[in-house]
């Protein structure tokens, strides 16, 4: 039974997709809950699913088995137009790929995050190191700059939970702290994170590290 | 964030993407409407041509004996009362252009010279009230005359002297001597039918009526020949005149008008196709390679309708520049072109707006369609599935 309190609920959750003809299992019977205000990180090698996991969690992809329950709601039970709306609403999700749109400027790209105004956007970014840069495109940044862009554009809304794939991959420490020092702000201002790390060093930041290879470990170690 | 700021901003990044849009566009749809306009300017200048080609059916009385007539190269003195025409046009009959003669041999004489010439008075040429057409036969204006070439040679009448012709004792100034056309109408003097009547004593009197069938339709509807259809018509309204219908000429009206018209329908046809296709692949390309940027914005919450939205502006945008574009430059160049292509009419070819509406609205509709049914579809996947699969 599930607690209430729960903002995100992942029950038996399992993902399988087809290569060749031969059925291939990414992970099985995945369950664990995250509380409103709780940084959990999901750890595992490269391969080993995270990515499909959190995707899943975002209500971005219809797991093969299982339920993710999100305020409540059974998220791949609802119309598409209503898990739309909770993406808009409660979830920031930022991609291991960044996925930012070439054509609009910092400012924009943050901004297309639902009802942020651009002061809004701006201090975001400002807040992340790019207060300078906030009329640049996206091309005109290093991956690093565009790793802190697409958090803004994660964060900038306030939703319940940000779901961050590899947010500090290819950062340096001074970066990789700035990253984290932000989402654990935003914990403590009573936001949830889920997040995708290969590194055991980076999963130390969080309250619970889920070790997505070893189902043994799947039940979160409280820290 | 508003979808027309989206699109402007994509389209500036992709310039090179959408100016090929509205090139091909421009291109499809102008030569859509250089054609249209094109095919209607050629239709005009056909008809005058067909025109030109003179009338194709001859009424004539009904005691006219049809190998006395073709014997005496298409002459005869019998004739029948001039209301004929009027029956004829409040009958409707499937004929235009009607020109009620009358014709004598007569002395023609100039001075000290005189030659025996067939005299025709003639009216202006008479449309159907619900048929106007331009005048195939002007009238001549009473006490004028033109002359035929190998008469006016006999009466030693040059192209431009102003010379007076007796005929019957009443006297005509010579309007202008016609071009040799090689038919009996070189050996004719032409007055107007008034005057004929009274210098021949012979009041609404006239000797045949000369028209141009216009069966086609009727021919289509009931299956029947047009000889079939004007023996009915004639037959109905009088029994003191018959017909007779130059056979060869009349089937090169219809065969020149129809195979003109099928050949630009067909074409027309193709490059409707072709613009279906352009503008919808063109669309539909955008469309699929950008299921990235969709599945980032529907990841940050925009919905399948704001999204498909997005892609409605654009392909608008692109389709209505291009089309206006191509239309107005096809439009233009088509006008020019027939100024100098079609002699008798080009100076008469205009801009035809129900086609430049039509060619643009398709052209909208079909953005539409290309542009928005793709995003409304992809917005409707899951976003996982759609980051980084651009085709």
């Amino acid at each position: 039974m599930s607690n209430p309190a729960s903002l995100l609920v992942v029950n038996d959750l399992g993902h399988m997709f087809s290569n060749r003809g031969r059925e291939v299992r990414v992970f099985e019977k995945c369950s664990f809950e995250l509380a409103p205000t709780q940084f959990v990180a999901v750890q595992g090698a490269s391969g080993s699913g995270k990515t499909t996991l959190l995707l899943a969690c975002g209500g971005m992809l219809a797991p093969s088995f299982g339920e993710v329950h999100f305020q409540g709601n059974n998220l791949f039970n609802l119309p598409h137009s209503q898990r739309t709306k909770i993406r808009a609403v409660s979830i920031g999700y930022l991609f291991q790929t960044l996925e930012l749109v070439p054509y609009l400027n910092l400012t924009s790209n943050v901004k297309i995050a639902t009802g942020v105004s651009s002061v809004v956007a701006n201090q975001w970014l400002d807040r992340l190191g790019l207060g300078a840069r906030c009329q640049s495109y996206p091309s005109e940044l290093s991956h690093g700059q565009r790793q802190r862009v697409a958090l803004a554009r994660a964060i900038a809304h306030r939703p319940a939970l940000v779901i961050a794939d590899e947010p500090t991959g290819n950062l340096d420490n001074q970066n990789s702290e700035l990253v984290f020092s932000v989402l654990k702000e935003y914990v403590q201002d009573g936001g949830a994170v889920l997040m995708a790390t290969h590194e055991a060093q980076t999963a130390t930041f969080a309250d619970c590290i889920i070790d997505i290879e070893n189902l043994e470990l799947l039940k979160a170690k409280a820290r | 964030m508003n979808p027309f700021f989206l699109a402007l901003r994509e389209l500036q990044y992709r310039w090179k993407s959408g100016l090929v849009f509205v090139l091909v566009v421009a291109s499809v749809t102008g030569a859509l409407a250089y054609f249209s306009v094109n095919d209607t300017s050629f239709q005009k200048e056909i008809g005058r041509n067909v025109r030109d080609l003179g009338s194709n059916v001859v009424i004539l009385p009904a005691k006219v004996d049809q190998y006395s007539y073709h014997l005496e190269g298409g002459y005869s003195d019998i004739t029948m009362a001039e209301n004929l025409v009027s029956q004829l046009i409040e009958h409707r009959a499937s004929l235009n252009h009607l020109i009620p003669m009358l014709e004598r041999r007569a002395m023609c004489s100039t001075g000290d010279r005189q030659s025996l010439g067939r005299v025709v008075g003639l009216s202006a040429s008479i449309a159907m009230p619900d048929r106007p057409k331009a005048p195939m036969q002007r009238s001549i204006p009473s006490g004028e005359l033109q002359l035929g070439s190998a008469l006016a040679r006999e009466l030693g009448v040059d192209r431009d002297a102003k010379a007076k012709v007796t005929i019957a004792g009443e006297v005509f100034k010579v309007q202008r001597v016609n071009r040799d056309s090689g038919t009996w109408q070189d050996s004719a003097a032409f007055i107007d039918l008034q005057s004929a009547q009274k210098i021949f004593e012979l009041p609404e009197q006239i000797s045949r009526i000369e028209a141009i069938e216009c069966t086609s339709e009727q021919c289509e509807a009931s299956g029947l020949q047009s000889a079939v259809i004007l023996n009915n018509e004639i037959a109905k309204i009088t029994d003191e005149a018959s017909f007779l219908r130059k056979e060869e000429m009349a089937q090169a009206r219809l065969s020149v008008r129809s195979v003109s018209r099928d050949n630009f329908l067909m074409l027309q046809n193709v490059l409707w196709v072709f613009l279906g296709f352009t503008v919808l692949g063109l669309a539909l390309l955008n469309s699929l390679s950008r299921k990235s940027e969709i599945g980032i914005l529907q990841a940050v919450g925009y919905g399948r309708y704001r999204i498909a939205g997005l892609f409605l502006v654009r392909s608008l945008l692109l389709s209505g520049v291009g089309a206006a574009t191509g239309v107005t430059v096809g439009m233009l160049v088509s006008i020019e072109q027939a100024n100098s292509l079609f002699v008798m009419t080009g100076q008469k070819s205009s801009l035809d707006w129900t086609v430049a509406m039509t060619i643009g609205a398709v052209a909208f509709l079909l953005a539409v369609l290309g542009g928005c049914v793709p995003a409304m579809w992809a917005a409707g996947e899951n976003p996982a599935d759609l980051i980084g699969r651009d085709s």
